[in-house]
């Protein structure tokens, strides 16, 4: 990463939409339609991204230095024009810090009885 | 094209240039990739897609306008708006936003602006008269000293010449008292009748308001001494010009005033109509 990298604390607490894009990176580089169907699948459709929102989205990030545009292409016969996107250390530093804020906020949640037992899968 | 192409053709439009230029290929894929998926489902679900589309346009659009502006901002150096900067932003963004509405609709800005034209020169026209008649000061030497005195048992601004004559010499406030009437007169001026409104006065009329004749001289409380000894009478400025040419030899030629020889002695200064306003 070239550029300075912030404090990733400094960037939390995350907004939905970027936490669920950097969830959809987590497991590798994606193109735009990628994002938003994985988005999708992970909120159980209560988060649609529309393009205004999801390149709005990726232009903050990138912004912000959260993602980069990979240069990778997958060989794998896909549209060789699809821009494809990646976290960087830094945006996976903020996500991570941004899961473990979440995750205090459930143990408190539980703690004081507001949040029952997990749901079964 | 598709209805959903179409349509984000339209709505891309609220986006700024750089957004249009960096994602507008990657955003349009997205939409037909979404159509499709949506198209597969089925028509209710095609219907809310272009629907959540058009939201989704409007929500992001101002967002996108705004961060363009701050990465602008940071690419020329210039510190973070502070939030002056930031309203005159919003400022020009509203200005080039009324620009453009007007540019679509040219009949109602036509409307418009006439509307507003007339309504400015009405307000215009009845300011005009209103300064004229109650805020700009009497052309008098103290105007603020001024007071108007009226007779409210009669209901009428009305006083004897006797009562006048007792206030005046029991008078320990002012400076001076002096009464006039406003009232309408026949005048004939070489053979031409008229109509026209003037003022009867006392001697003292010019003294307490301190007006000096632009010709010849004013009534002094002399000539109230002896009455109809003398019937003498001063002109208006706009009076003297049109009347008699702006003539000096005027002092101490005759008029006829309701049918009676008066003797003009002076002529007021140009502005000055007498103590009433508005006229």
């Amino acid at each position: 990463m070239s550029r300075r990298d912030p404090d990733p604390s400094s960037l939390l607490p995350l907004t939905p939409a970027v936490t669920h894009i950097l969830l959809a990176l987590a497991t590798g580089d994606a193109h735009g339609y990628a994002i938003a169907k994985e988005v999708e699948e992970l909120t159980e459709g209560q988060i649609r991204m529309g393009p205004g929102t999801l390149y709005g989205s990726i232009g903050r990030m990138i912004d912000a230095g959260l993602i980069e545009e990979s240069p990778r292409r997958p060989r794998s016969g896909d549209d060789e024009r699809r821009r494809y996107y990646r976290a960087t250390l830094l945006g996976r530093r903020a996500l991570e810090r941004e899961l473990r804020r979440l995750e205090r906020v459930v143990a408190v949640a539980r703690a004081r009885r507001v949040l029952g037992r997990p749901e079964p899968a | 094209m598709t209805s959903a192409e179409r349509l984000w053709r339209v709505l891309v439009r609220l986006f700024p240039a750089e957004t249009r230029r960096e994602y507008g290929e990657e955003m349009l894929r997205l939409v037909r990739d979404l159509e499709r998926d949506a198209r597969r489902a089925s028509p209710l679900a095609h219907a809310a897609f272009l629907a959540r589309l058009v939201a989704d346009a409007v929500v992001s659009a101002p967002g996108e306008h705004a961060r363009r502006r701050r990465r602008r901002r940071s690419e020329l150096g210039t510190p973070s708006p502070s939030m002056r900067e930031d309203r005159m932003d919003t400022l020009r963004a509203d200005v080039r936003y009324a620009l453009r509405a007007m540019a679509r609709q040219p009949a109602f800005a036509i409307v418009a602006v006439l509307t507003l034209a007339l309504g400015i020169g009405a307000n215009t026209a009845i300011f005009s008269l209103i300064n004229t008649a109650l805020l700009r000061p009497l052309p008098v030497e103290r105007p603020e000293q001024l007071v108007s005195l009226n007779n409210v048992s009669l209901n009428l601004p009305a006083i004897s010449y006797p009562n006048y004559r007792d206030f005046r010499d029991r008078n320990n406030s002012f400076s001076g008292m002096m009464v006039y009437r406003y009232t309408p007169f026949a005048l004939s001026v070489n053979g031409v009748n008229e109509r026209v409104w003037g003022y009867l006065v006392t001697g003292n009329y010019f003294e307490v308001l301190g007006v000096k004749p632009a010709l010849g001289r004013f009534f002094t409380p002399d000539d109230d001494r002896s009455p109809g000894a003398h019937p003498i009478a001063a002109l208006a400025y706009d009076c003297w010009q049109k009347r008699f040419a702006g003539d000096p030899q005027v002092i101490g030629k005759n008029v006829i005033v309701n049918g009676r020889n008066f003797t003009i002695i002076g002529v007021a200064p140009q502005g000055f109509y007498g103590s009433e306003i508005g006229y």
